[in-house]
This record gives C-alpha cells, structure tokens and sequence, in this order.
C-alpha cells in the first residue's frame, strides 16, 4: 500500500465501519489510479465492482469499489465532485463493466463521464427531466407526478 | 364398401331416388362422415396429449370439463369458435384469410387418400403415395403465406423458418418411402397394405426397411412441427410463430390442421410399415362370427379401423413422449442433422432394401 | 434508428431485420428488452434496454426509517429474499456496531442455502423452457415447491420473507421445521440425479449449450461478472470462501468450478452449487439440532437505529455478488443505500455474447446468465 499512497496524491484516508479503508483521491487522478491498481503486479485488481455516488449537496462522491483476487481484498477509491459541475473522466477504457454504473449515475445524478459515448438514461424514461436520486430532486414532469 | 352399398342401391331404387342424387349423396356422406372422423380424433388427440403430457410432469391435466376434463378440447374449440376474429390494421387482409385455408384444406383432403380399411377408401388413387406426399406439402405454402401476409417480424422468421425445414426433411422422407414403393412395387396403398399382409406380422416393411423407418418418423417429427423439430412455431423464440397475429376460428383452423397432421402422418407411417389396417393376429373376429355378407363386412371393416386406429396411437405416443423428453433443436443444426445424417441413412437404406428385392434374397 | 443498408453480389439492398424482443416476451425473464438486428437468422447488434422495472429502491431507501425499509428489500430480488434481506441487515448491523448471536447466523445461512437451491431450481426449469423442453420446469418446480412451503410454514410469505431483524432473525426454527428440512435434504440428492439424468447427456441439450456464450476470464473480469457465470469461466472467486461471512468459515463446502465459460458449463456450475448448498444445510441442520441459543440480540431496538459512517456488506447471491452499501449520517433514516447486483453487469454483457450469433441461441445465452430483472433495475 505505500507505494500507492506515495505514487498518487491521496486527499484523506477514512476508516469505514466495516473496516475497510476509502482513499480519496482528486478528481483528475481517478482514472491513472485505477489504471495502476489493474496493471501494477502489486495489486492487480480483477474487478471494477460497482461505481456509487452520493450527493453530498454542495459536492457529489464518487466511490469505485474494486477487488483483488492477489490481496483478497476489495480496494475502495473515492473522489469529490463539485455539485455545480460534476463532470470526470469515464473508466470504461480500463474497465468495462463501468459503462452500465456511468449511465446509471449519469441518470440517476446528472453526473457527466467524459469519453463514454451512447451515454444515455438507463433507468428512467427518456422523457424524464431532472435526476431522482439528488437530494433536492423533485419531480417535474407531471406525468409522473401521482400523489401531493 | 360394397357390403353397405348393395343395401344402399336397393333402398334407393326402392324409394325412387333419382340416380344423380343417390349417386351425389353417396359421396357427401362419405366425405363428411370421414372428416366428422377425422374432426373428433383430433380432438380426442388433443385431449390425450394434454392429459399424457400432464402424467409425464407430475400434473393432473385438465380435470374440470365433463368427467375428468374429457370434455375440455370440444369446451375450448367451442370458445374459439366465439372468439372474435382480429385482423392486424396493416395486415394484407386476403392473404391473412386464404393463409388458414391453404394449410387446412390439404390436410383434410389428404385423409382421403388413406384406406380405413379394404372397403373405406373415398379417393382410389394408383399413385397414391406420391400423391399424398405431394399434397403435404402444400400447408407449408400456407405458413408462408401467413407469415408474409400477417405484417409481423416473428411470423416472417417463423415462415422462412417452416421453408428451411421443409427442404430439409422432405428428401429423406421422400427416400424412406421410396423404400416401401420399392419393396411392395406399387405406389397405391391398397397394393402396399396387401403385400404386407402375404406372410402375416413378418411381412411388415418395418423389418426389410428398418432404418427407413427410422428415417420416416424423425421426418415426419419434423413435418408435424413436434418437439424436438418445433422450430417455426418455438413459443420461446418466435412465440409460437406463425400463429402469432391469428385468433379465433382462423387460430382454430391452423390448430386443427397440425394435430390433424399428426395424425395422418402416423397413420401413413403405420400404413407404409406396420401393415396398415391388416390385424398382425392370425385369426380374425370376422371369420368366427360370419354369418351374413352384411355382418361379416360390418366386422372386418371395424376391425379393420380399429388397427390401423391402433397402431396410429401406439405412433403418437411415442411422438408426445418425444415432446415431454426433448428440447428444441435449432434451425442451422437441423437442417446439418438432415442432410449429414439423415438423408444418407435413408439412401443406404433404399439400396439395402434393392438388394433384397432384386436379389430374391427377401424371400416373402 | 435506421436498420444499416447495405447492397449484395446482385446490386439488390439488403437491410437489416430489425426486431424489438422484449418487454412481453415470454423467455426475458420479465421485462427486458433486446432491440436486435437480424441478418436472416444471424444477429448482428443487440442493445439491451432496462429499466422497465425500475421501482427506485435506492429513492425509497431515503425517506424511510431503516426498520421501515427493511420489509422492501425483498423486492431487490424478488427470488431470492433471504440474500437481499442478510445484504441490508449486516450492512446495518455492521454500521451500528449490532452482535448477532451464534444461533442467529446459522439460521441465516441454513436459510440463504435453502432459498439458493430455489432459486437454482427455478433457474433449471425457466432455462430449459428456454431450450424448449416442456418438462424440466415441472421437475425443478416440484421440489421448489417443497422449500416454498418450509418457508411459508416458517415466515408466512412464500417470496417476501421479511424474517430477519437487525440482530437476528424474527422466529426461531422449531423441531418440526427442522425434520421438515432434513427430510427434504435427504431426498433432492436423488432428485438432482433425476435432472441430471434428462439432461446432462441429452445430445440435443448438449448442442444447444456446449461451445455457446463462451464467456472467457479476461472478458469475465473484465465486465464485472461475479457469481456461477464467472466460476463457470475458470475462476473459483467464491466470496463465501475468500471473505468468509455469517459462518461460512465453520462450514465444510466446495467451490464448483468449470472451465469451458459456455453455457453448458454454467448449468454444470449451477447443478454442482446445488448439492454444495444441500451439503452446508444439512451441516447448519446438524448445528441447529445440537446447539442451543438466542435466535436474535434482543438488546437491539430495531427503532432505536441511528448509526453514522458507511458500511458495506457483500453476500453471494445466487445471481452474483450482492453488496449493499449503506451511507448513514446519524439520522433516524439511511442518507444513501446503494445496491450492486450480479444481473446488472449480466445483462450488460449480451451483446458481446450475442454478436454473430443464430437467433436462437438469444435464448439460449440469455438464460443460461441467470438474469433476473428485478436485480436489474431496483
């Protein structure tokens, strides 16, 4: 683990309750890193598990859940995205089983992925205006709209 | 028939029937009488692979109709008969319409062509193998033509589907019967019924032509549109194929044309193999109860029905066994397992069975 | 969309049979939809299109108190409850610090391996309806049947267990249950030999599936396939060996694995998995027997719960690798639940699998991934 903590400019270090250990990284370092985390022999993670975001209101996070087979171990990546711009770099020319999780958070979050083509909403309509899982999301489109 | 015809003339002469007339109602009651015959053994067949499919999954089949469900096919040909009849808007309406006929009409007429017994035979044919053949292929037409005309993707598959089938298991159903044609050097099925009959059970074709038979009844698998050759109509592909714009009576007809189907096509094959409507016993009823021309005819004719009924059933058994047993074969795979495997099994078959004719070696 | 035009040897246009299987198809196993292009026969493109199912568990998780929501986290899959309802409960139980007792965990696995092979079975006969064959699905069902009414005997619900509690389970497992179980695990290894018997050298079977929807390592990992798919291509990532959760690590089993990566190896994978899970029930039914204790941490009150911080549970479910991620900010309700679900990345793979395939083996490789759409959607 040194090596990775010396080679990328980890922001913080947080300990998780189920002990695993979430590095954040900045926003632009992401991809490089889970690049080196596939690639380098010391890691060689197999498996880009889920991508998830969390809307932190003023900041969107983005956490990349990655296993190694080598270490056993999942390795948690974890960036910060500023609300009023959540634009990053896509994943899928390392790993991609991201293509699906991107499109989900681009629907579901609005965040954008530069360099996934075909990014279209998954999950809800085509038609649907806003993103349902922000936390000030309300529903625009009366359509949809059933209830007070 | 003569044994009923003779009464027949005598009733009619007696009663001043012009002869046009008698002569004209003699045929529509043997016509209807035959297809009403036909009608209620398919739904009978119907009836008996719902509740033999039902034995072979641990289910109790339908059980609510009548007594012990025995009237639920003629419930269910009754609601599809009220079933409104729905034409897709850009469906080729004229086309959609004949496509139910073009597949029911042949299989009906086709039933003719087969004798019940020595006396039951409506349409005498010299040819009557070919002819038959020839007439069987005629339904495929109609699966094309409702797979064009109904305006829908899944049906348009299913249709090329039926064609790619089609070219693939008539040839080696064609060599397998050439066999029979061989062997009883006649193609009408009255002369083949006969020959087999020379020697009693062991003159049957299915034994010089063994994997002739084979052949045939995979074939004829094929041909019936049974599982495992249920390409075009694959409820889990194509969604029952063809059938898939059509309901009601148009739904119904080419319902009953492929059970009807099946069932000829067995009775063909126990026609062509296991002797027909001859009895495998030596002894029959009618020779220790004969005592009039009229009884004794009345005897042998049922008897006569009731084996070639006999052997029919004993064929689609082992048709609906096949459908509990097997899963689908594909398309490209089937039409590889007709042409490499079965096709040269029946044109070895067709040359084992020349040398047995011309060699004398067949000795019956 | 325009289907792609292109012009034969004979300067005829061809174009591309465009076919839209899905929503109401009867082999998608719910409501997917695989917008296809078809050459003759031959598919050229697939795109996958989900969504139909979406019921915004993730939303509802935010709005809800985390004992209010535990009733709903069935639903994720409706096919197999236990797992979703272990992934959210040690999720919780991990963030608040929450001792589950040594009964309770047994309880837990007894149940997850029983509502596997369910879920195994249901497989089994959908798949096999797939290929065409009529009767499989009959089999598989009788005994799922079996195991339906355990459960129903045990939780009232025959899909939507809602059994576990934060802490345990709601019931404990009385004697009769047990004997009820036992009996059933002393008569499936027969009945798997009835399975394997119609089919596992049936040659049509065989030439539907063997050399189909080859699934390599490489491609595996590299879409994020977890599960019996990936043990199927070679790798025995089994999590409940490599991160031993609940006690998996007190149970003896073996991680079922192939090489092939084709469709007949994941049924082989599948019906292998099955016995496992009969063989680590029937040694949970041993402990349970034996051993006495609490069936749940009746210290916890369930609406008491307000942890703070983010933990993660991961459970392998019968379709893969499930992990639930729970973010919570000290409030009485969770602030973010994510799911991760095998199916979603499953389905993501179709149009490698499918490229330059025959029509029919749609079917035939769509099934054989196990893809539930529920999982799929949330």
């Amino acid at each position: 683990m040194e090596n990775f903590t010396e080679k990328f400019n980890i922001i913080d270090k947080i300990e998780q309750k189920d002990g695993s250990i979430k590095y954040v990284l900045p926003k632009n370092e992401v991809k490089n890193c889970i690049f080196h985390l596939k690639n380098s022999a010391e890691f060689s993670a197999d498996m880009l598990l889920s991508i998830r975001a969390v809307d932190w209101v003023e900041k969107i996070e983005l956490v990349y859940l990655l296993y190694s087979s080598k270490l056993n171990d999942f390795i948690t990546i974890s960036t910060m995205l500023e609300a009023s711009n959540p634009v990053t770099d896509s994943v899928i020319s390392v790993f991609k089983s991201a293509a699906f999780d991107e499109c989900e958070i681009f629907d579901l979050f609005g965040v954008g992925f530069d360099g996934h083509e075909g990014m279209k909403r998954l999950l809800m309509p085509e038609f649907y205006v806003g993103n349902p899982l922000l936390k000030n999301a309300c529903c625009k489109d009366e359509r949809l709209v059933w209830n007070d | 028939m003569e044994f009923v015809i003779q009464p027949y003339v005598e009733f009619m002469i007696e009663h001043k029937i012009p002869y046009v007339l008698a002569f004209s109602m003699w045929y529509v009651l043997e016509f209807l009488l035959i297809s009403v015959f036909l009608l209620i053994a398919v739904l009978i067949f119907i009836l008996a692979e719902r509740k033999l499919l039902a034995l072979f999954t641990v289910r109790k089949g339908p059980n609510r109709v009548g007594l012990g469900g025995c009237l639920q096919t003629v419930a269910d040909a009754i609601k599809l008969l009220f079933k409104e009849d729905l034409v897709p808007e850009k469906a080729d309406r004229f086309l959609f319409g004949l496509a139910p006929i073009v597949v029911f009409a042949p299989v009906m007429f086709v039933w003719t062509l087969l004798p019940f017994s020595m006396s039951i035979l409506p349409v005498k044919s010299d040819v009557g193998v070919l002819f038959f053949m020839a007439v069987m292929l005629i339904p495929v037409m109609g699966i094309l033509i409702a797979g064009f005309a109904s305006r829908n993707k899944y049906s348009l598959l299913a249709s090329f589907r039926a064609v790619v089938q089609l070219i693939s298991y008539e040839i080696p159903m064609m060599f397998a019967s050439l066999a029979v044609v061989v062997l009883s050097g006649s193609m009408s099925f009255i002369d083949i019924v006969t020959e087999q009959y020379k020697y009693g059970l062991l003159s049957w074709y299915v034994f010089p032509s063994f994997l002739g038979f084979l052949v045939f009844f995979i074939a004829s698998l094929a041909s019936m549109n049974r599982t495992p050759f249920d390409l075009h109509e694959a409820e889990s592909e194509l969604i029952s194929g063809h059938t898939v714009e059509y309901s009601g009576m148009k739904f119904a007809m080419f319902y009953m044309a492929e059970y009807a189907a099946a069932f000829i096509i067995c009775a063909f094959a126990s026609i062509m193999f296991l002797g027909g409507y001859m009895s495998p016993l030596p002894i029959s009823l009618a020779d220790l109860f004969a005592k009039s021309e009229l009884l004794y005819g009345i005897v042998l004719t049922c008897e006569q029905i009731f084996w070639l009924v006999l052997k029919t059933c004993l064929l689609l058994f082992v048709v609906i066994w096949i459908r509990a047993t097997l899963p689908r074969m594909r398309t490209d795979k089937f039409a590889e397992f007709s042409w490499k495997y079965l096709l040269p099994i029946s044109v070895v078959n067709l040359l084992i069975v020349c040398i047995i004719k011309l060699g004398g070696l067949y000795v019956f | 969309m325009l289907a792609a035009k292109t012009k034969d040897w004979f300067g005829m246009t061809k174009e591309l049979l465009k076919i839209n299987i899905g929503l109401q198809h009867p082999s998608t196993h719910g409501v997917l939809r695989l917008i296809t292009e078809l050459d003759g026969e031959t598919v050229k493109s697939v795109e996958p299109v989900i969504g139909y199912l979406h019921r915004g568990m993730e939303k509802l998780a935010e709005s809800r108190t985390y004992l209010q929501y535990l009733p709903m986290v069935d639903r994720v899959d409706y096919l197999s409850g236990f797992f979703c309802q272990e992934a959210f409960c040690s999720a919780v139980e991990k963030l608040s610090d929450i001792e589950v007792p040594e009964r309770a965990k047994y309880i837990r696995c007894l149940l997850m391996e029983l509502n596997r092979i369910t879920s195994h079975l249901l497989w089994l006969g959908t798949y096999l309806m797939d290929l065409g064959a009529s009767s499989p699905i009959f089999y598989a069902f009788r005994e799922r049947e079996m195991i339906l009414r355990i459960f129903e005997n045990l939780t009232g619900q025959r899909m939507m267990y809602n059994f576990h509690v934060f802490g345990g389970v709601k019931r404990d497992l009385s004697a009769e249950i047990l004997d009820e179980i036992e009996k059933f695990l002393e008569i499936f290894p027969e009945k798997i030999k009835e399975y394997e018997s119609i089919l596992t050298d049936n040659p049509i079977f065989l030439s539907r599936t063997k050399g189909l929807g080859i699934l390599t390592k490489n491609v595996a990992l590299n879409y994020s396939i977890t599960g019996a798919n990936l043990r199927a291509s070679g790798l025995n990532t089994d999590f409940r060996k490599q991160k031993p959760y609940l006690v998996y690590d007190k149970l003896d089993f073996e991680v079922s694995t192939e090489t092939a990566g084709d469709c007949y190896a994941r049924y082989l994978v599948r019906i292998a998995e099955m016995k496992q899970s009969q063989r680590i029930a029937a040694q949970c039914v041993d402990y349970l027997k034996n051993n006495s204790g609490e069936f749940k941490n009746s210290s916890v009150n369930p609406l008491a719960i307000k942890p703070q911080g983010e933990a993660s549970s991961f459970v392998e479910a019968p379709r893969g690798l499930m992990i639930c991620t729970v973010t919570a900010d000290g409030s009485e309700k969770p602030y973010r639940v994510k799911w991760r679900t095998g199916s979603f990345y499953s389905v993501q793979i179709l149009p490698e699998l499918l490229k330059d395939r025959n029509f029919a083996d749609i079917m035939a490789i769509f099934g054989s991934l196990d893809v539930i759409l529920s999982e799929v959607d949330r």
